[in-house]
């Protein structure tokens, strides 16, 4: 009776650990994630001025409307075409370099591997501000290495750079692009490293041409990586805020107002905490639909 | 010996117990203040005004134990960090306040109502008629002056020297500032004028200057009404673009920071700019400052003024503030008053090249110039100075100014058309309040 007993308790008091194991984690998630989550989607919805916060009015989806019917910067002419232009541009920069350097870092007959791989690391490990300062040095027009370069060569009028609207996020692309690649990098080299050694002898017997080993082999067998490279990065990217602030907080002309320096802007330095909550949202879906699109697409390659 | 050493051992104890006893006594007597200040990091850098102020407080209440908390920011993190602090409900006990901050803080309650205090400081009769009045919001007063400012030209005389000019006479209208500017300009080695244009306060600020020598003003006299696009304004924009468009100011201008303009003028990289602590900027760039060194390369001159206009100048500074839900309210503001007081205010602003607020010190003029020998041409700019509207709204009205700016110098938008864009975002949002 008394061991029947026992045994009925044991597995009650192992599952009472086990959550109280996991309740740190919970809380912190809890208090880190989720409740910032539902309080951004309630102040959606009300009128709330930074300076006076406990001061709310329901507005309904107001602020949503305003997103949308801002005059300058306009949401759909300029806020979100610069999203996705930084986004667009980096991830397909950081995904194919990342990609190709992978492949070259893990060719046998390369000598100091891992001295190239960490190398290649360094960017993602240096910090965005310094990144953004270090960049900001080389393209000022005056002083510039950029331009030092091409004056040297002959070019008399070499170009603005950031102070010009139409370079100015090919400008930060290159830079964001230089500090994301390095996380391509280490994902696609484990992706790579994942595949077993004996299928390429098996192709190679068969007669198999590098391009074709790739083709056939490598590129079919990374494919989850590469998704979740892109959904990590596509995430990540959407969320670049420090770099595009110092290097040129979203000027000239609002030309690299992307949409979390957008809500930035209205959040902290306008003091419009309502409006800058319903951007906050409107990230979050945009970041949703295109995790979605990339789960999609894995699903239809994975059947082809 | 053995009960000796007993009664030895319990006479230590004794002795021990009372002497924690006594120290835990003390201890507990002197009660333990922090004091958190926000303020601009720069304000920390020399001894005027808060280890002055802190070492005072200390003197005048032995029974506390201070901890001095001091935050020191830029700018506009100054502002957003106050903001959130205090939205949040944990405010510092002391905020350096930008005077345009102050209609925005004292309606969001974030400022506490120190009327009554300030009436009975001794100080208070001594702060000049203009700055008490700027310290007040609907008739109350929130802060005490730690400083005010004027902006003046300053300008690069070797510079000067190498494009011909007497380094001693200094544009006096618009006319002589572009040709001036446009003779200096060596192109990309150092350009004539250098005036920010990126998104900045300072961009609205500096052009203010202009827009008031040529008769214009920033709102009408009701501030329900955006009047910067006036004739008055489009003409100071012009003279701006006429700059960029000559060559003599780079287009670079749109981007990066308003004191590496500053700081370019003293490393030979601009020839003029309109700026304020012209002396303790110039300390901190110019290699082995010594005043002859800084007389003989460097001078300050009225910022010009328009063709059949008037002298102009911008004014600003910043106010000591206690935030509403200060921990030490009463303690905050007696350290604000030794803080901003004549003595301290006049250790601070010579220090950092900035104007003083107190009646007393505008006498103690000698002491200014034996520190700056230019001090006399921004005392002088004081009677022409305006001040920028503290309304709620002032961030946004001055952001779109500064997209009407950068329009115009990049080329696309008139100066005319840009200002009127602007104009219809700043009524629209005078309206909405």
């Amino acid at each position: 009776m008394k061991s029947k007993a026992n045994s009925i308790r044991k597995p009650l008091k192992e599952s009472t650990l086990g959550y109280l194991l996991i309740l740190p984690a919970f809380l912190i998630i809890f208090f880190m994630m989720i409740y910032p989550f539902f309080e951004t989607f309630r102040m959606s919805f009300f009128r709330v001025s930074l300076a006076d916060i406990r001061h709310e009015t329901f507005v309904g989806l107001r602020n949503f409307s305003k997103i949308f019917s801002n005059d300058w910067p306009n949401f759909f002419h300029d806020i979100l075409p610069n999203t996705f232009y930084f986004v667009g541009g980096s991830i397909i920069l950081q995904l194919f370099l990342g990609l190709f350097l992978a492949i070259l870092v893990n060719q046998k007959w390369l000598k100091g591997r891992e001295i190239f791989r960490a190398i290649f690391i360094l960017p993602w490990v240096t910090s965005a501000i310094i990144i953004s300062i270090s960049w900001n040095f080389m393209y000022e027009p005056r002083l510039g290495i950029l331009n030092y370069l091409l004056r040297t060569i002959g070019i008399s009028s070499p170009p603005n750079w950031l102070n010009d609207p139409n370079l100015a996020m090919l400008c930060i692309i290159i830079a964001n692009v230089w500090h994301g690649t390095a996380f391509s990098f280490i994902m696609q080299t484990a992706g790579l490293q994942s595949i077993p050694e004996n299928i390429y002898e098996a192709s190679a017997v068969d007669g198999a041409v590098p391009w074709q080993r790739f083709i056939y082999i490598t590129f079919p067998l990374m494919k989850p990586f590469i998704i979740i490279n892109l959904i990590l990065i596509s995430m990540y990217t959407m969320n670049v805020f420090d770099m595009i602030y110092a290097m040129t907080n979203g000027g000239p002309l609002y030309k690299t107002e992307v949409v979390s320096l957008f809500m930035y802007h209205q959040a902290f330095e306008y003091g419009h905490m309502g409006l800058g909550s319903a951007i906050a949202v409107l990230i979050l879906l945009i970041n949703l639909l295109l995790t979605l699109l990339y789960m999609k697409l894995n699903r239809e390659w994975a059947e082809v | 010996m053995r009960k000796e050493g007993k009664f030895r051992f319990l006479i230590l104890i004794v002795i021990l117990g009372v002497a924690i006893t006594i120290s835990s006594l003390v201890f507990a007597a002197q009660k333990e203040v922090t004091l958190i200040i926000f303020a601009r990091g720069y304000t920390f850098n020399q001894d005027a005004p808060w280890k002055l102020a802190e070492q005072e407080l200390q003197r005048r209440h032995p029974d506390i134990k201070f901890n001095f908390v001091e935050e020191g920011f830029g700018w506009s993190e100054l502002r957003s960090k106050f903001l959130t602090a205090a939205s949040g409900g944990h405010p510092p006990d002391v905020a350096q306040v930008d005077i345009i901050w102050l209609g925005e803080y004292v309606k969001g309650g974030l400022l506490l109502d120190l009327t009554d205090k300030a009436l009975r400081w001794p100080e208070w009769m001594d702060v000049v008629k203009t700055f008490r009045d700027a310290a007040k919001w609907d008739g109350k007063i929130y802060g005490s002056w730690l400083n005010t400012d004027v902006r003046v030209l300053a300008y690069n005389k070797k510079l000067f020297r190498e494009a011909g000019l007497d380094p001693n006479k200094p544009p006096k209208d618009w006319n002589e500032f572009l040709e001036y500017a446009k003779r200096i300009s060596n192109p990309p080695k150092y350009y004539g004028l250098g005036f920010p244009a990126m998104k900045e306060e300072a961009t609205a600020h500096r052009f203010f200057a202009l827009l008031y020598s040529a008769g214009g003003k920033i709102l009408n006299d009701s501030m329900t009404k955006a009047e910067f696009n006036s004739e008055a304004g489009v003409k100071a924009l012009q003279l701006l673009v006429d700059m960029v468009k000559s060559g003599a100011t780079p287009k670079s201008i749109v981007s990066g920071s308003y004191s590496d303009i500053d700081k370019g003028l003293y490393r030979d990289k601009f020839a003029m700019t309109f700026m304020t602590k012209t002396i303790g900027l110039a300390r901190d760039i110019i290699p082995d400052f010594t005043m002859d060194k800084y007389m003989k390369n460097f001078g300050v001159a009225p910022i010009p003024k328009a063709p059949g206009g008037k002298w102009s100048t911008m004014s600003g500074g910043y106010l000591l503030c206690v935030p509403t839900k200060a921990k030490h309210p009463d303690l905050a503001w007696e350290l604000i008053s030794i803080a901003t007081s004549a003595d301290v205010q006049l250790k601070y602003t010579v220090a950092r090249g900035y104007v003083p607020t107190h009646y007393s010190l505008m006498h103690r003029t000698d002491e200014y110039k034996k520190l700056d020998p230019y001090f006399d041409v921004i005392l002088g700019q004081l009677p022409y100075a305006h001040f920028r509207p503290s309304l709620p709204q002032y961030t946004e009205i001055s952001a779109a100014i500064q997209d009407a700016i950068q329009k115009a110098v990049l080329g696309v938008a008139s100066p005319k058309k840009a200002l009127d864009e602007a104009a219809e975002r700043v009524n629209n949002l005078l309206k909405g309040s």
